[in-house]
């Protein structure tokens, strides 16, 4: 072999080595689209557009402020922190702190962020076993007369089979704000108040939604398929073995324990309407809602809808249902303090991490477009937002 | 001057005879040159395409090699039993299984359970356990469409080992760990058979996938965004994943309702999840359906850049039939079925029991046959 045939075949070798590197480079350059968009640092981000007074929410385990274009961190991420709501006057904040797989604890905090008291005390301190000595708190809402609502996971058994540790739904309790919430105060009946009776085996009673006139609106849950719980026939259309929400009032608050729970207070939305997450304004005119449209033959719809309804607390009546955001999986609305706007939360881009979104004129025929707050946050959906005017 | 070793010798006659047919002789040689010169050519140019498509293929296979690898051990684990069920309960003597034809409906067993094989009983042997979610899918690439039917877990009917063996009675998930030896291949085959024998379907592929494959997987697709139909609550919830040493540990889980994005140990919770639910396993497994229908529209998104990720998350965790160079087409279908065309059907003819001290649920075959025949044909 001549040496210029040597010499082109060892290009020609390096040729193709470099082809095959390139080619293995090129696959390994393609991007993924499933990849979730990184995550960042709530306090890096600056919005595009401001909203006036100061937004408090939850994500990836930490409490925040969002006030103009700056966010604040108030208690660091990855320490169970969710579900921040404000005192009616404004001064504080109380927040669930979630041991994971364990209990969680409700906290008044100020509004800087700093712990100004432990609420409530749901750690049995309890080994892996017993675990049922454990509490899960959660919802919290405070009312007139400094009343304090919130969901627990009490009784255990519920009223015809105390003790029993696979039936352990959430109802609604309520005490005076500041009262040390236990398991010894709720065993005693001290202080603290039962306020609904789930459905058995349906997770519960939650979102309660303290009305300024006394009693309170809340979330209880049952089977659709109607041979269970409280519907009598089934739910057209729903496939056995779902559950659908309904947004009901209890004006008096309290009900008497039988061993036929449900039938607290008056549904406000049908069964097939499948809503939660209730919101009122702040003269408690308008409610704002997550409807879940029951789907045929489906096990879960893939969208949640934001509406919006005019409300009667007096004669217990809710308007025609106003659906202004469809198509997406909206979640956990909260009220402007000047009861216009909401705030909700849904994934950028369709799925993915929940952001913080605006929507003007939450209440007119034709709202506005809605807007994207947040981008590349990882915000806790099951959490609504506190918006104070300050 | 004409070299005389050229002219071989000749006359000058001869030369100057030869003189006029000098002229064709040059170009006969290059013709011939060129005609010796072109193959080499030919040859030359072949080798190098060739080169260049082996380095191609190479810098492909070194790309995949983590999938490969991955999926060498994984796919095509042959365990569809070589009996199909009978009118009668007796002896299997139908035909041994066969893919369908390429583009005709099939049916695959999907298998979802922990074996917890990281664990030993009292005497120190490894425990090998049950198939704790079981979803027959029919899939129909002519009409992109897709049917699960969700077989509940505690459904009382006689078991079968992959050879045809009566294993007696049990839970129907228990014909998965009820084999000797206790291996992933030997639990599905026994599975396969004891569904085509008591449900009278016709099982083509199975896809079985450990708890840890479930929950690698769903994070590797970035999780999935579910609305959560409501809480879901279990005080005796089983810590068996995660770094769990004891098969009978308990966590609590309280899985909050409405719309949000769940990694894949919290999807996890909200499928497995089944002590508070008013409709006990039948509600477990409209949840499970519910996030095979999230996680399907993140795999319709995945690209070449995904594989070796997808891979090494359900390396040692996921067993199937299914050969790797059919994955591209599965993966195609999945894409192709929308969320719409997919029909879900929950088996409910069935009564509560009591068997062997075990709360179980006694199906009502002749009801239930009904059901699956009008979405699986009888073989």
């Amino acid at each position: 072999m001549s040496r210029r045939r040597a010499a082109t075949a060892a290009i020609l070798v390096v040729l193709m080595a470099g082809f095959g590197a390139g080619v293995n480079r090129y696959l390994a350059s393609r991007s993924s689209r499933v990849d979730a968009p990184p995550v960042h640092n709530p306090v890096q981000f600056h919005p595009q557009f401001t909203l006036p007074g100061s937004i408090y929410f939850a994500a990836g385990g930490g409490l925040y402020s969002l006030h103009g274009s700056t966010i604040t961190e108030l208690q660091p991420p990855g320490q169970g922190w969710t579900q921040p709501v404000l005192l009616p006057d404004g001064s504080a904040l109380l927040a669930v702190k979630v041991t994971t797989n364990y209990f969680s604890d409700l906290y008044e905090l100020n509004l800087d962020g700093s712990i100004e008291s432990q609420l409530s005390h749901d750690s049995g301190k309890v080994t892996a076993t017993q675990l049922g000595n454990d509490d899960w708190i959660a919802y919290p809402a405070v009312g007139p007369g400094d009343t304090l609502y919130f969901s627990y996971d009490w009784p255990k058994g519920g009223v015809c089979e105390p003790g029993n540790g696979y039936q352990v739904d959430y109802s609604i309790w309520s005490t005076t704000l500041g009262t040390e919430i236990d398991r010894a105060g709720v065993v005693k009946g001290k202080d603290i108040t039962q306020q609904s009776w789930a459905n058995y085996y349906t997770g519960g009673d939650v979102s309660p939604v303290p009305l300024l006139g006394g009693g309170l609106v809340y979330v209880d849950y049952e089977s659709a398929y109607g041979d269970t719980g409280e519907l009598s026939t089934p739910l057209a259309g729903a496939v056995p073995g779902t559950e659908v929400s309904q947004i009901r009032l209890d004006p008096k608050g309290g009900s008497p324990a039988t061993c036929a729970p449900g039938e607290d207070g008056t549904a406000l939305t049908q069964p097939g309407d499948d809503c939660a997450q209730p919101a009122l304004n702040p003269d408690q005119t308008e409610i704002a809602m997550i409807c879940t449209p029951v789907v045929a033959g489906a096990p879960s719809s893939a969208e949640s809808d934001l509406v919006v309804a005019s409300f009667d607390a007096a004669t217990g009546t809710l308007g025609p249902l106003q659906r202004q955001v469809t198509g997406v999986l909206a979640a956990s609305p909260t009220w402007s303090p000047d009861g216009q706007d909401l705030l909700y939360l849904a994934p950028e881009g369709g799925d993915g991490y929940f952001q913080l979104w605006y929507l003007k004129g939450a209440t007119a025929a034709v709202p506005g477009h809605p807007r994207q707050i947040t981008s590349n946050l990882d915000l806790d959906a099951t959490a609504a937002p506190a918006w104070a005017d300050s | 001057m004409v070299p005389a070793a050229r002219g071989g010798g000749q006359s000058p006659d001869e030369m100057s005879d030869t003189r006029p047919q000098r002229g064709p002789e040059p170009r006969r040689r290059r013709r011939r040159s060129r005609h010796t010169l072109r193959l080499p050519r030919l040859r030359w140019i072949a080798l190098i395409v060739l080169g260049f498509l082996l380095a191609g293929v190479g810098g492909v296979v070194s790309f995949f090699w983590p999938t490969i690898t991955a999926a060498v051990g994984a796919t095509g684990q042959n365990a569809i039993p070589s009996l199909h069920p009978t009118a009668t309960s007796g002896p299997a003597t139908s035909p041994p299984s066969t893919a369908p034809p390429t583009g005709s409906a099939f049916t695959v067993l999907l298998m979802g359970s922990d074996n917890d094989q990281k664990f030993t009983n009292g005497a120190g042997t490894p425990i090998f356990c049950c198939a704790q979610s079981l979803i027959l899918m029919r899939v129909d690439p002519s009409t992109s469409s897709v049917t699960m039917l969700s077989i509940p877990r505690d459904f009382w009917v006689p078991l079968y080992s992959g050879t045809g063996a009566s294993l007696g009675s049990g839970k129907v998930d228990q014909a998965f760990g009820d084999v000797s030896p206790p291996d992933g291949t030997n639990g599905a085959s026994a599975e396969i058979a004891t569904i085509e024998r008591d449900f009278q379907v016709s099982v083509d592929h199975y896809v079985w996938i450990g708890l840890e494959g479930l929950i690698n997987l769903i994070n590797e697709v970035g999780g999935i965004d579910i609305v959560a139909s409501h809480p879901v609550m279990d005080d005796n919830y089983p810590y068996d994943v995660a770094g769990s040493t004891n098969p009978n540990a308990a966590d609590r889980v309280s899985v909050l309702p409405g719309a949000q994005h769940m990694d894949g140990y919290e999807a996890l919770e909200y499928v497995r999840s089944r002590h508070d639910d008013l409709n006990g396993d039948l509600g477990r497994t409209v949840r499970q359906q519910q996030v095979l229908v999230a996680l399907r529209q993140k795999l319709a998104q995945l690209s070449i850049a995904d594989v070796n990720g997808i891979a090494s998350a359900l390396s040692g965790q996921v067993l199937t039939d299914v050969p790797l160079t059919n994955l591209p087409t599965l993966l195609g279908l999945v894409k192709d079925v929308e969320s719409g065309s997919i029909q879900h059907v929950f088996l409910t003819q069935f009564s509560m029991g009591v068997v062997d001290s075990q709360d179980v649920e006694l199906p009502d075959m002749s009801a239930i046959l009904g059901v699956v025949h009008q979405y699986f044909p009888a073989p």
